[in-house]
């Protein structure tokens, strides 16, 4: 498999502080890459600039070889990479289904008036759809509840859910265990995430502080320090480097 | 019982003045103060057309509501790249150009005389010129504005207005245009003022730039506030109890008719107030 997402010499700056710094990055595809870093390491400005919310000052954003340097984030999910936010961002007033509902791509020359007047709850095929995502994360039961009423773990769940609603092949998750205890990670998270690279063939992009969540799933690491990438490679020849494993593990 | 068939129709009006607000303050959470401004557009539109150009009320009516909606581009498009707060003045300063726009171009709007003598509706050559009989009409428009504006709660597209409402930032990383969701939920609440705009006009059949100005935009507001944020229900009750609320302060004795001006802008705050404080979302309200 082949890269599908890259970053080159990624510069950005805010004001008087580079937050990165000649940042070179490769996602291959189908396999699950780990960011890992301090915090004000750079990591979430690295997401925000490969997933179009933030531009670079310099360098270049390649998604499927295409330059998404410019990209709306928007058009971006369109191309195929979803990102997640690390403050979950979920629609609290809607509830779980209606979250996934209206994550799922539009139909292409779909007719709008039906997107305007039409219930979206008479789109069988979605909403059938949406269903086995919830199935999939296990939140079928909880489909018709509010977001704001789930506990944070189910909300985290439903942030997967949207994401995989999208229908996008590259998966940008900021921080997805972050808040929660270790048995819902190795119970919950760890499997599903597992699951969506094996069985959905997704592309996973993942910043996680859990070092043992990153070498239990990543085939890639990449360290980021002060906007630099530091190192990159193999999770277990990474911490074998005594340097590398005072300063990150 | 003419003044109680004036009351009702002024309430049916003003329904779906807010209501087609709903669509942006209750569902996508656009704070645009002025909705006045587009249904004094669709007023006057209505009007010219019927009035010099010979074109009956539903015709009439049908171009004010894409007038209007080509309108509220004009808005729209600059003003939804701002900041929330920017917004907010952006429109208010719409309002006010509009207004004074209707009040000083003197060749098209008569200025502050008005325009006088707007025919009656008339559909199939049956006028609807007494109170009961444009009662009816009022009913009929005012509920397929409600049923258009339910439908379009129910929607894939109401959907990711509510998503605006909550988090535009995860709306766009979840693929949607927020920009042009917000572009087509601004012409189509300015489309349905411009209905409300062309009854109002054929109902009293003299406009004036009074009828649209800053003070009307407000009363959509606080009804809706009211009434309840992004629901149907509570629009209209809002509406109903802000429109027949002054009415009632007719009937307060000694309280002279000088003061009833006064005394219903002290409501209007005092409603106002106490929402904003004690319940933002509304007596109906789905948000919070």
């Amino acid at each position: 498999m082949g890269d599908i997402l890259v970053g080159k010499s990624i510069d950005k700056s805010f004001g008087g502080l580079r937050a990165l710094n000649q940042v070179d990055v490769q996602v291959e595809e189908e396999k699950v890459t780990g960011l890992i870093g301090p915090n004000g390491a750079g990591k979430t400005t690295l997401f925000n600039v490969l997933s179009g919310f933030i531009k670079p000052d310099k360098g270049q954003v390649l998604f499927k070889g295409i330059d998404i340097s410019r990209t709306r984030p928007h058009e971006i999910v369109h191309l195929g990479m979803a990102r997640s936010w690390q403050g979950l961002r979920l629609f609290d007033n809607l509830t779980a289904l209606e979250n996934i509902v209206m994550s799922m791509p539009r139909r292409k020359n779909g007719n709008p008036l039906k997107l305007i007047l039409g219930s979206w709850r008479k789109d069988t095929e979605k909403v059938e759809k949406a269903h086995e995502i919830l199935k999939a994360i296990n939140m079928d039961p909880r489909a018709g509840h509010l977001v704001k009423e789930l506990s944070y773990a189910e909300q985290k769940l439903i942030v997967i859910g949207r994401l995989l609603a999208t229908g996008a092949e590259a998966l940008l998750l900021d921080e997805p265990t972050s808040g929660l205890d270790e048995k819902t990670v190795n119970d919950l998270i760890t499997p599903l995430l597992k699951n969506i690279v094996s069985q959905h063939k997704k592309t996973i992009f993942i910043v996680e502080h859990s070092i043992k969540l990153v070498f239990n799933m990543c085939d890639c690491v990449i360290c980021l320090n002060e906007g630099n990438v530091v190192a990159c490679g193999d999770p277990i020849e990474l911490r074998t480097d005594k340097e590398l494993n005072r300063a990150f593990f | 019982m003419d003044y109680m068939l004036h009351i009702a129709i002024m309430i049916l009006i003003n329904i779906i003045l807010v209501v087609s607000f709903n669509i942006l303050l209750g569902y996508t959470g656009i704070f645009a103060l002025c909705h006045a401004a587009f249904y004094g557009i669709g007023a006057y539109t209505a009007t010219l057309l019927m009035k010099n150009a010979g074109f009956s009320f539903f015709s009439a009516m049908i171009c004010a509501m894409g007038l209007t909606a080509v309108c509220s581009l004009i808005i729209a498009i600059p003003g939804l790249r701002i900041h929330w707060d920017y917004m907010v003045i952006f429109a208010f300063s719409f309002q006010m150009v509009i207004y004074h726009l209707i009040l000083n171009w003197m060749d098209l709007t008569r200025g502050p005389q008005g325009i006088a003598g707007i025919p009656a509706a008339t559909v199939f050559g049956f006028e609807f010129v007494t109170k009961p009989s444009f009662l009816l009409l009022c009913m009929i428009l005012c509920f397929g504005v409600l049923y258009f504006v339910h439908r379009l709660e129910k929607s894939f597209f109401g959907l990711v207005l509510q998503g605006i409402r909550d988090d535009q930032i995860a709306v766009k990383s979840i693929g949607k245009d927020v920009t042009l969701h917000k572009i087509v939920a601004f012409a189509i609440a300015a489309g349905l003022a411009a209905v409300a705009g062309s009854l109002i006009a054929v109902y009293i059949s003299y406009i004036s730039p009074g009828y649209f100005d800053l003070h009307m935009s407000v009363f959509i507001v606080i009804a809706l506030i009211f009434g309840g944020l992004g629901s149907i229900p509570g629009a209209i009750l809002g509406t109903i109890v802000l429109t027949a609320l002054p009415e009632l302060l007719r009937f307060i004795p000694y309280l002279p008719s000088t003061m009833l001006g006064g005394a219903r802008d002290l409501i209007y705050a005092s409603i106002l107030l106490f929402f904003m404080l004690f319940r933002p979302q509304g007596i109906m309200g789905k948000s919070d």
